[in-house]
């Protein structure tokens, strides 16, 4: 695991930290981290710090605000196949793994075909608010696909947010194009700023008709994403940085790029794991190159939490990904489907749906808040993590035992903190839990103290209790932080009455399962 | 990349288009990425039933246009627009 001395270090000190903080760390701090918009309960709706004008572009954008990402929707459409960089992590028998999961093949559209699904999408599910080009490939080695698709999708649905992603080469060469398109999100995904280390990475790129391998190869990589996203900063549109964190390989290095992105404007950084098995035939999967645990991960963001916010709401879409964050409805929407639809794009049916979203949300933050004043005397140290079970809409609304997915939250006398998202295979099918796939379940979200839940079964309760993850299932279909909040003040109030031994839990694995969806 | 062992032809540009095919696709590992076709300088690219194929008749080797042969440069999947042996290289005309 430690093969490469000196490597890995940061890592490991930072996973120390991440262990000492539980229940001794300073205390001071942790409140900082509101700052962000993401922690406590995202007052003013999640607004946070942000200046309005910024407020505004990301407000119902699923991706670029965390507390959004609760209830709005994003639609990928997969118009660009092609790439113009290998990257260890992928194999191009399938999408691009800078924003989809290994081993994901999407259906290839035409821009016309794209447009006739956006407008499908956009009248089924009124909460679809932006549109992405993020491959199956590369969005920008596919320029006249791409850039066609976006004019086609503003003219037919002005409303619709536009955006793009891109592993940066052809950046520089169509910022300019990318202005007036009205695309008001690139996300970039730089995994380096140092070409030694991109050597490791990156076996070649095509640039200017030729083929560059090795360190040249990082070089030019490197420069053409740093100098695109400053030109991008430069005209007011929003970057997210995606970094795929290698252990022995870029983990310590993530520290420098967050760095380096932070100081060229990017506005959030997404740090991924590696996800790396020998059956996606990448070669860093033949190679066993191992991703990193679900601590490291998080430490690292740690780290790089504090000038930018840090993304831990991403769940590595597939290029053609339809719906809320995690709830992939892509299925629903073959092309086939889609052209028989009868489509009539409505935009005011849309505008009033999404003003109900905005009460919820504002109502949602209300409810936090006063829950959090009720915490204003608490001091403690104890800070934890929680496991939730949601469809979106930050309520508690999912039955354990349906849950494709938990949201992870940090609870302190700070509030509740978002912290990320664990993926898990649905174990309960037609009714009966497998007793190996809740053992998954139970290995993934073993470093949390609590699940909540909407509903869970007998057997699946004993289970967690065995493992001494507590199952909470009073607040269903109640607010996830308000609720949160509201049972972090009895634990402490049981640790403090002596009748609970408040203890650390262990590290989990991030859950490789990659679910068809 | 001029290998000795293959024959060369030496006639009139029109007469020497219409027998050479130096680059072939290996329909079976292309991946249908698309990512060859643009970049041909020649136009001899193109789709065909989810994989890519080279016509025949315009393939120049990138002779001319660029030091490297473009489909090869790019093609993500290595050993897939190969020379096809059983067929005499480009040479280019004059
Ligand atoms: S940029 Fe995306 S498609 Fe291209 S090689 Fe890397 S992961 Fe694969
Ligand atoms: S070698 Fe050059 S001319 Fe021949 S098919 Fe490939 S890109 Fe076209
Ligand atoms: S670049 Fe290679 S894999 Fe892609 S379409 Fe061309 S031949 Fe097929």
């Amino acid at each position: 695991m430690n093969a490469v001395v000196g490597r890995g270090t940061y890592v490991k000190a930072a996973v120390n930290h991440g262990k000492m903080m539980q229940p001794t760390t300073d205390h001071k701090g942790c409140c900082a981290s509101a700052k962000t918009g993401q922690a406590s309960c995202g007052s003013k709706a999640g607004q946070g710090d942000l200046p309005t004008e910024i407020w505004e572009k990301v407000k119902d954008h699923p991706c670029y605000s965390e507390d959004a990402h609760h209830h709005y929707a994003r639609m990928h459409v997969a118009v660009a196949p092609a790439c113009n960089i290998q990257c260890n992590y992928c194999n191009r028998k399938y999408d691009c793994a800078n924003e989809s999961r290994p081993g994901v093949v999407s259906e290839k559209l035409t821009p016309e075909q794209a447009v006739r699904k956006v407008l499908a999408i956009a009248t089924t599910i009124p909460q679809m608010t932006v549109l992405g080009i993020a491959g199956p490939g590369d969005a920008l080695a596919n320029p006249a696909k791409t850039f066609e698709t976006f004019e086609l999708v503003s003219k037919a649905a002005p409303d619709i947010k536009l955006c793009l992603s891109t592993n940066g080469l052809a950046l520089p060469d169509y910022v300019d194009t990318i202005v007036r398109s009205k695309i008001d999100h690139v996300t970039i995904t730089i995994n380096m700023v140092d070409p030694e280390i991109g050597a490791q990475i990156y076996p070649w790129i095509f640039f200017n008709h030729k083929r560059y391998t090795g360190i040249e190869a990082a070089k030019i990589l490197t420069d053409r994403q740093l100098q695109g996203l400053e030109m991008l900063s430069e005209r007011g549109i929003l970057c997210k940085i995606n970094s795929v964190m290698i252990p022995n390989i870029n983990d310590d290095h993530l520290v420098e790029v967050n760095k380096a992105v932070t100081s060229r404007g990017a506005f959030l950084h997404n740090i991924m794991p590696l996800i790396s098995a020998p059956e996606h035939g990448t070669a860093f999967g033949r190679n066993g190159q191992r991703g990193p645990t679900a601590q490291e991960l998080k430490a690292l963001q740690d780290a790089c939490e504090g000038q930018i916010n840090m993304m831990r709401h991403c769940r590595q879409c597939r290029a053609d990904a339809v719906g809320l964050l995690g709830d992939d409805r892509g299925p629903e929407f073959t092309t086939d489907q889609v052209m028989k639809m009868d489509v009539q794009y409505d935009l005011e049916m849309r505008k009033a749906y999404q003003k109900r979203v905005e009460n919820e949300r504002v109502s949602k933050a209300e409810a936090c808040q006063k829950e959090l004043e009720k915490l204003s005397g608490e001091i403690s140290a104890i800070t934890l993590l929680v496991a939730v079970a949601t469809k979106g809409s930050g309520l508690i609304n999912e039955h354990f035992g349906h849950a494709k997915e938990f949201q992870m939250y940090e609870l302190s006398t700070c509030g509740a903190k978002f912290v990320g998202v664990r993926r898990v295979e649905v174990y309960c099918q037609g009714g009966y839990g497998e007793e190996d796939r809740l053992s998954t379940i139970v290995r993934g979200i073993r470093d949390c103290h609590a699940v909540f839940v909407a509903k869970i079964g007998g057997g699946p309760k004993s289970n967690l209790i065995k493992a001494g993850i507590e199952p909470v299932d009073q607040f269903a279909y109640e607010f996830i932080e308000k609720s949160a909040i509201a049972w972090f003040r009895s634990y402490l109030d049981k640790v403090r009455r002596g009748e609970v031994q408040h203890g650390e839990r262990g590290d989990a694995a991030v859950p490789l399962r990659i679910s068809a969806a | 990349m001029g290998s000795a062992a293959t024959p060369r032809f030496r006639f009139g540009s029109l007469r020497h288009k219409e027998i050479c095919v130096p680059f072939k696709i290996i329909a079976s590992q292309c991946t249908g990425c698309s990512a060859c076709e643009p970049l041909c300088p020649n136009v001899a690219i193109s789709e065909k039933e989810g994989s890519f194929v080279i016509e025949a008749t315009k393939c120049t080797e990138c002779v001319g246009h660029f030091d490297e042969p473009q489909c090869v440069a790019a093609c993500p999947v290595d050993n897939t627009c190969v020379v096809d042996t059983s067929l005499p290289r480009y040479q280019a005309p004059g």
